[in-house]
C-alpha cells in the first residue's frame, strides 16, 4: 500500500517536470513525455531534453522536486462474532518445493535446492523481486535449520551472530524463482508484496521434505541435529519445576489446557 | 579493546623476552582468530593487559621436510597448511583437518599454533595432531622442552606452556607406508561452524586386510582433544569390516562417556559419535588401499 502512496507522491514530481519540459520545448504540458533520462514531445523526438537540464530549469526557477502522497487501503470489514467479512482487500499466493538431504545418523539437513514460486501481482522491476525471494529463502531455511533465540530468566543467551547462527553462503541452496504475474487492483501498478511472502512459506516446505525424506515428522523449530535424530530437542538448562516437559526445546509451546479448551 | 598495551616482537627472542617480563598478564597474538573475540568479551579482570604481537616472525611460519615428519611453524596458517604440497602428501590428515576451521577468512588469519594453544575443546587441528603424534617443541629464556600433543593438553583452554614459554614449532609425524588417513567433522552448518564432534583416523594396512595400526582421536567428546587407546587397540590387528567399525564406534562412545560422564547432550552424541568413527574408519581404510 505504500507503494500507492509512493506512486501518488511521484505523480507530483512528473507533473512539475512535464510542465518545466512543455514551456522549454513550447509544447503542452499533456504531450510531454519522461523516460530514459529524457522529456521529449510525444510523437517527436527530435524535440527533446536531457531530464536533468530540466531539473536544472526547475531548480533555477524555484520549483522543489518533492511530493508527497497519501493513500489509505481499501476498507475491510471482519465480523469477529461470526468470523465472516472481508478481511482483506487482496492476497498473495505462493508454493514452494524444498530438497533436502538428510544424514540419518547425525541429524543434518541440508537443503539443497528451493523452488519458489510466487504470485506478486505485476513484477515491476523482476531482478529487484527475484532477489526479494533469494533473500526470503535464506532468511526461511535459517529459520528452519538454525535460528534459536532462547533465554534464560529473561536474560537473552544468544548475544550475537556468532552464537545465533543464520545460513551461510556454504549453507545456501539452489533457488530457482518462479513469478506468477496478475494485475491486482489494489497496488500499484497491479503490483502486490513480496517481502514476507518469500519468507514464511520456506520452512514449512524444509519441514514437509524432512518428514518425506525420514518419515518422521519435526513439529518445532529449528530443525536441529538433535531433533532430527532424536525427535526432541537436548535443553542444557534444566526447565524450571512445572515447567517445560524434560527434553523439550526452547522454542516449544507445551500443548497445556488452553489449546485445548478451544 | 581499550585499556590493553600493545608491544610487538620482531624474532622469536624478542618475543620471548617480552613474555618474561610481563609473563601471565601478556598474550601472543597471531592470526587473532581466537584473542581478539575473548578480548571482547571477556570480563576486564580476565583480560591479559598485554598483547604481544608475533604475527610477523618468519622463522615461525612455513612447512618444511625433517625427513621422518614434517616441521610445522606454529604462525602457519589453516589455509596454507591445507594447500601446502609436502602436508597434503605427507600428513593428509592435518591439511584436511586445515581445511575445515571456521570460513575462508579465518582461514586466511587464524594459525596452527593459535589453534593449538587456544586449546579449545573442540579445536578442528587437535585431533589431527594428536593422530599424526604431533610433538609440540617449546621455548622460553630457559631453554626448549618437547612434549607430545597427548600431555600439552591439560583442560579445556589450558595446556602446558609455562607463562614464559612460547610454542615454537610442531613436529607432526608423516603417514606410513601403506596408511591412510581420514577426517569427520560434524557442525550445524557447512562453515564458520563449531565442531560439534570431530574423528581423526590414521589407519595401516597389514597382511591380508587386517589393521596394522591405528590411531583414533576426537574432538568435543572429552574435557580436551584425546587418543582412544582401547579403540585403538580393538582395531589393531583385526580385519576391517562393517561390524569391526560397529565395535570400534560402540566403543569410543563408551570411552566418551567415561571420560566426560552421562551429561544433557549424551543421548544425541553416543549414537553420533560411532557413526563418526565408522565413517573416518572408512574413509582412512579406503585410503590406505583397504577393501572395505
Amino acid at each position: 500500500m505504500f507503494g500507492n502512496a509512493v506512486k501518488l507522491a511521484a505523480e507530483e514530481v512528473r507533473a512539475t517536470l512535464a510542465g518545466v519540459a512543455a514551456g522549454m520545448l513550447g509544447a503542452r504540458a499533456e504531450e510531454i513525455e519522461l523516460a530514459e533520462g529524457s522529456a521529449f514531445v510525444r510523437g517527436d523526438r527530435g524535440r527533446s531534453l536531457a531530464l536533468a537540464a530540466v531539473a536544472g530549469e526547475a531548480s533555477a526557477r524555484g520549483l522543489g522536486l518533492a511530493g508527497s502522497g497519501w493513500f489509505r487501503a481499501p476498507r475491510t470489514t471482519w465480523d469477529h462474532e461470526t468470523g465472516k467479512g472481508d478481511a482483506y482487500f487482496t492476497y498473495v499466493y505462493g508454493a514452494n518445493v524444498a530438497e533436502v538431504e538428510v544424514d540419518t545418523l547425525t541429524g543434518r539437513v541440508e537443503v539443497t535446492r528451493v523452488t519458489a514460486v510466487h504470485d506478486v501481482g505485476r513484477a515491476i522491476n523482476p531482478a529487484a523481486v527475484r532477489s526479494q525471494v533469494y533473500g526470503g529463502v535464506a532468511m526461511g531455511a535459517g529459520y528452519a535449520l538454525l535460528e534459536e533465540y532462547a533465554s534464560r530468566g529473561g536474560v537473552p543467551l544468544q548475544e550475537n551472530l556468532d552464537e545465533y547462527l543464520l545460513l551461510t553462503a556454504m549453507d545456501m541452496p539452489e533457488v530457482a524463482v518462479g513469478l506468477v504475474e496478475g494485475n491486482d487492483p489494489a497496488g500499484p501498478w497491479g503490483a502486490k508484496s513480496i517481502g514476507e511472502p518469500a519468507v514464511e512459506i520456506v520452512a514449512p516446505a524444509i519441514a514437509n521434505a524432512i518428514f518425506h525424506a525420514t518419515g518422521r515428522r519435526v513439529d518445532a523449530l529449528p530443525a536441529s541435529l538433535e531433533r532430527v535424530l532424536l525427535g526432541r530437542a537436548l535443553d542444557e538448562v534444566s526447565p524450571p519445576a512445572g515447567g517445560r516437559p524434560e527434553g523439550a526445546g526452547g522454542l516449544t509451546i507445551p500443548l497445556g489446557d488452553q489449546e485445548g479448551a478451544t | 579493546v581499550r585499556g590493553i598495551a600493545y608491544c610487538r616482537g620482531g624474532n622469536v627472542e624478542e618475543a620471548l623476552e617480552l613474555k618474561a617480563r610481563y609473563g601471565r598478564d601478556a598474550a601472543f597474538l597471531a592470526g587473532g582468530t581466537d584473542l581478539v573475540p575473548a578480548l571482547r568479551r571477556r570480563a576486564p579482570g580476565q583480560l591479559p593487559s598485554v598483547v604481544c604481537d608475533i604475527a610477523g616472525i618468519g622463522a615461525l611460519r612455513g612447512v618444511a621436510d625433517e625427513g621422518g615428519g614434517l616441521l610445522v611453524g606454529p604462525l602457519t596458517t589453516h589455509a596454507a597448511i591445507a594447500a601446502d604440497p609436502l602436508v597434503l602428501r605427507r600428513a593428509p590428515l592435518l591439511a584436511q583437518a586445515a581445511s575445515l576451521v571456521g570460513s575462508c577468512q579465518v582461514r586466511a588469519m587464524g594459525t596452527i599454533g593459535g589453534n593449538v594453544c587456544n586449546a579449545s575443546p573442540c579445536a578442528d587441528t587437535l585431533p589431527a595432531l594428536l593422530a599424526c603424534d604431533a610433538l609440540f617443541a617449546l621455548r622460553s629464556p630457559r631453554g626448549g622442552r618437547t612434549l607430545p600433543a597427548g600431555d600439552f593438553l591439560r583442560a579445556p583452554y589450558e595446556t602446558a606452556l609455562a607463562p614464559d614459554e612460547l610454542l615454537a614449532g610442531i613436529r607432526v609425524g608423516c603417514l606410513p607406508p601403506g596408511g591412510g588417513s581420514g577426517f569427520v567433522k560434524l557442525g550445524r552448518r557447512s562453515a564458520c561452524s563449531i565442531s560439534r564432534m570431530s574423528v581423526a583416523v590414521v589407519l595401516r594396512r597389514g597382511e591380508g586386510g587386517r589393521i596394522a595400526e591405528a590411531r583414533v582421536a576426537a574432538g568435543a567428546v572429552a574435557p580436551v582433544p584425546v587418543r582412544f587407546v582401547r579403540v585403538e587397540a580393538l582395531l589393531a590387528g583385526s580385519e576391517m569390516s562393517p561390524a569391526l567399525r560397529g565395535e570400534a564406534g560402540a566403543a569410543l562412545a563408551r570411552e566418551m562417556i567415561a571420560a566426560s560422564g552421562v551429561r544433557w547432550s549424551t543421548p544425541y552424541k553416543e549414537p553420533v559419535v560411532a557413526a563418526l568413527l565408522g565413517r573416518a574408519l572408512e574413509e582412512a581404510w579406503g585410503r590406505a588401499g583397504g577393501a572395505p
